[in-house]
């Protein structure tokens, strides 16, 4: 008998012909995520198993299983052969000593010498002997002992179910970049379409001297703590300052947010094309800034021409997008009051229904300004997020 | 490199490097411990305790070693304060974990009251009189201020207190002051005074707060009752023993050290122009300058020094990242300056050329600044 974990995969087995794709990444992923991690992984038809693990890291390598994106859910589990001596000492082992119960047993193997109700009420009586205060109810009982016979030499015996973050692995998706601010919103963003099976790398606009070093060193963070989610990515960290310099020397003072997202839209498809990433991914949601209004959107949205752009929080409430934050664990390092690039340089009243002509008309004013969007897409500097 | 962010934290001198090398590989023996060279170890905490005594005018019995400075003003704080029903006092221009503990105990019910500074940054003994009454409990007032370098009159400020509340306690913040302007606790009559290691060449991780023999004040840290059962916790041999050798160390050279020659020589530059504030001004240590530029932000100047290799400050470090200045805002300095609010702050290392080259090299960062966002 040894302990083992059970992995259930989510959306995957719907797929027809193509589920080997999924499932090879899925378990791709598992490995890499337990890279380092002294356990064994059994890959077997729908059934994935960990097992070989020292006890005491049982709660961490649960923990993270359950940040694998394509896991529906796990379980700890006794694993036995099919005998009904073995079964029924595992599950005395993890039943409760009092409450109302059930036995649920799927039996892939027709072979074996019992029927599934038979083994559960065979299960069912032994651990009624073993502890009196135990009463048996089929249809609301408080906790449920599961039995998966799955042949002569294995079954499962386990009591409840952890929930993973659901979705498809990360990498099914294709790849996408997502902008990331430092802000509460790009890393929901991030972790919601990486939760769709994209592969991310991120990039980061930083205006070195208006912003900090710390200001990086967040955004750093924040890919480290999506990095759980994501796999290994990397950032690209862009240097704006010149742009935004000379976008604050040209253009209308109202216009300065429209231009400098303009600016990172440009960048960001370049630098999408670059590393061949099929999307671009922001945290934009409709309405909550100036910069995020139907006509703000617009006209940041009109200088894309290749790749879609996707908006996961469009239609999210600020505090719903909190909330996900705090699930995921980026809130904290959200709200450290240092200065993004979408502060420098604030315009008293920002535009909130710029126009693409005028937006045009500005940035036609700025010299050289196809060579500056150039040069800081070529002198971005690419920092690796892996490791834990 | 030029360091000139000497009020946030001070390179350790050679002595004291001396003995936490000397208590951490050699004497590493638990000072409560009975056996002998446990006990000699007991003795060198004693020695500091009169070293730290007596550049403050006291007794060594009067002084308690803990963790920090800010561990020393909770102290006062939380213990300090004998008449729960009365008020306390404290000025508007108290470093955070002042403020912060008078904050907390309005929330508790507590009434306080702050005292603003007056636009010299001086909290003076006629304001805090004013706020006093004679349910005043407990009063504190910076001794030298962390943003500006101004010194308070501590002793004007007691007297004040004490003739209409005598039973008041009075604390008072000493970490800018300490081995650097005359500290002599019977001179400035206050009841407790909070002082740090690592702002005169000691490790971080080290203060003292010094307790008026008589007053009586319940541990703040209970457990096994060592420092005489006042506070509690393995004495920080390394860091206590390092603390004093530094201290007395700092203060001699501070004796010669001319603070005020190099705070001249930024003020001379920049005391003249419409677009900059020289914040604080009558008395004032010299070890710390306070310069306000309007329409820049003080993180954005420090970025472009620190290209040029000259680290400075922008207010106290403990709280840079709060959103507005509280003691400039207290003073009365508009949005427009405090925004640009950098800290300057000297050591006895600190030469002029430095200060020269540093004072240079603000004028082009900032008129640089100007220049790019202006329009």
């Amino acid at each position: 008998m040894d302990k083992v974990i059970i992995l259930r995969y989510s959306e995957i087995h719907l797929k027809g012909k193509n589920r080997a794709f999924f499932e090879n990444i899925l378990k791709r992923n598992i490995t890499e995520k337990l890279r380092g991690t002294e356990c064994k992984t059994e890959f077997g038809y729908g059934r994935y198993v960990v097992g070989g693990y020292a006890e005491s890291s049982e709660r961490a390598i649960c923990k993270k299983l359950s940040e694998i994106f394509g896991l529906h859910s796990l379980s700890t589990a006794l694993r036995t052969s099919a005998g009904i001596d073995d079964i029924a000492e595992a599950a005395t082992k993890i039943s409760e000593k009092k409450g109302r119960f059930r036995v649920t047993v799927n039996r892939a193997d027709k072979t074996l010498p019992y029927t599934s109700v038979m083994l559960a009420a065979e299960i069912g009586g032994r651990l009624l002997d073993a502890y009196p205060e135990l009463e048996v109810d089929l249809h609301t009982p408080d906790f449920v002992i599961y039995v998966d016979v799955r042949s002569s030499e294995t079954a499962y015996i386990y009591s409840s179910s952890i929930p993973c973050a659901g979705g498809m692995p990360v990498g099914t998706a294709g790849k996408g970049l997502c902008l990331l601010s430092g802000g509460i919103d790009s890393p929901v963003a991030a972790y919601m379409m990486a939760k769709r099976g994209l592969e991310l790398t991120e990039i980061h606009f930083w205006s070195y001297p208006y912003t900090s070093l710390e200001a990086k060193e967040k955004v750093i963070e924040l890919a480290h703590i999506l990095r759980k989610y994501t796999g290994k990515t990397r950032l690209i960290v862009i240097p704006f300052t010149e742009i935004q310099e000379a976008i604050h020397k040209y253009a209308e003072p109202n216009y300065m947010i429209t231009l400098v997202r303009r600016a990172m839209m440009r960048i960001a498809e370049k630098t999408a094309e670059k590393y061949g990433l099929g999307c671009i991914i922001n945290g934009e949601d409709l309405g909550q800034v100036a910069s995020q209004t139907l006509e703000s959107i617009t006209v940041t949205n009109s200088v894309i021409r290749n790749i879609p752009v996707f908006r996961p929080l469009i239609g999210f409430d600020k505090e719903e997008i909190i909330a996900a934050a705090k699930k995921i664990g980026t809130y904290e390092t959200s709200i450290k009051p240092f200065e993004d690039c979408c502060t420098v340089f604030l315009p008293e009243s920002p535009a909130t229904k710029p126009t693409i002509r005028r937006s045009e008309a500005s940035e036609k004013k700025i010299e050289n300004y196809d060579e500056l969007i150039r040069k800081a897409v070529e002198n971005a500097e690419i920092i690796p997020i892996d490791g834990e | 490199m030029i360091y000139l962010d000497n009020a946030a934290t001070t390179r350790i001198l050679p002595c004291a490097t001396e003995k936490i090398i000397r208590f951490a590989d050699k004497e590493y023996f638990n000072p409560s411990a009975g056996y002998a060279p446990a006990i000699a170890v007991r003795h060198e905490i004693d020695r500091s305790a009169e070293v730290i005594a007596s550049m403050l005018g006291a007794d060594a019995d009067e002084i308690v070693f803990t963790s920090c400075a800010t561990e020393s003003n909770n102290y006062a704080l939380s213990c300090g304060i004998k008449n729960k029903k009365g008020n306390i006092v404290v000025s508007a221009s108290e470093h955070a974990s002042v403020y912060e503990c008078a904050m907390r105990l309005r929330s508790r019910g507590t009434e306080v009251r702050f005292v603003d500074p007056d636009k010299t940054g001086h909290v003076t003994p006629e304001s805090v009189a004013a706020a006093t009454d004679r349910n005043t409990a407990f009063v504190s007032v910076i001794h030298c201020s962390n943003e500006t370098g101004t010194v308070n009159d501590i002793s004007g400020i007691s007297a004040a207190v004490r003739a209409v509340s005598p039973t008041a306690v009075i604390h008072s913040d000493g970490v800018q002051a300490f081995a650097k302007i005359r500290t002599d606790m019977h001179t400035l009559g206050v009841d407790l005074y909070s002082v740090s290691a690592h702002k005169v060449g000691g490790l971080k991780g080290v203060g003292a707060l010094f307790i008026r023999r008589g007053l009586n004040m319940q541990p703040f840290i209970a457990g096994g009752g060592q420092q005489s059962g006042r506070r509690s916790g393995t004495e920080n041999v390394c860091g206590i023993t390092s603390f004093s050798a530094a201290a007395a160390e700092y203060a001699k050279a501070a004796e010669t050290f001319d603070a005020h020659s190099l705070r001249k020589i930024f003020t001379d530059r920049f005391g003249g122009r419409a677009d900059v504030l020289v914040n604080g001004c009558g008395i004032l240590s010299g070890y710390i300058l306070s310069l306000s530029f309007k329409g820049l932000k003080g993180e954005i100047i420090a970025h472009g020094m620190e290209d040029r290799g000259i680290l400075i400050g922008l207010g106290s470090a403990c709280s840079t990242h709060v959103k507005a200045n509280r003691t400039l805002g207290a003073m009365g300095v508009g949005k427009d300056f405090a925004e640009g609010s950098v800290r300057i702050s000297f050591s006895p290392a600190t030469t002029r050329a430095e200060a020269e080259t540093a004072a240079e090299a603000l004028e082009e960062v900032t008129d640089e600044l100007h220049r790019k966002t202006g329009r």
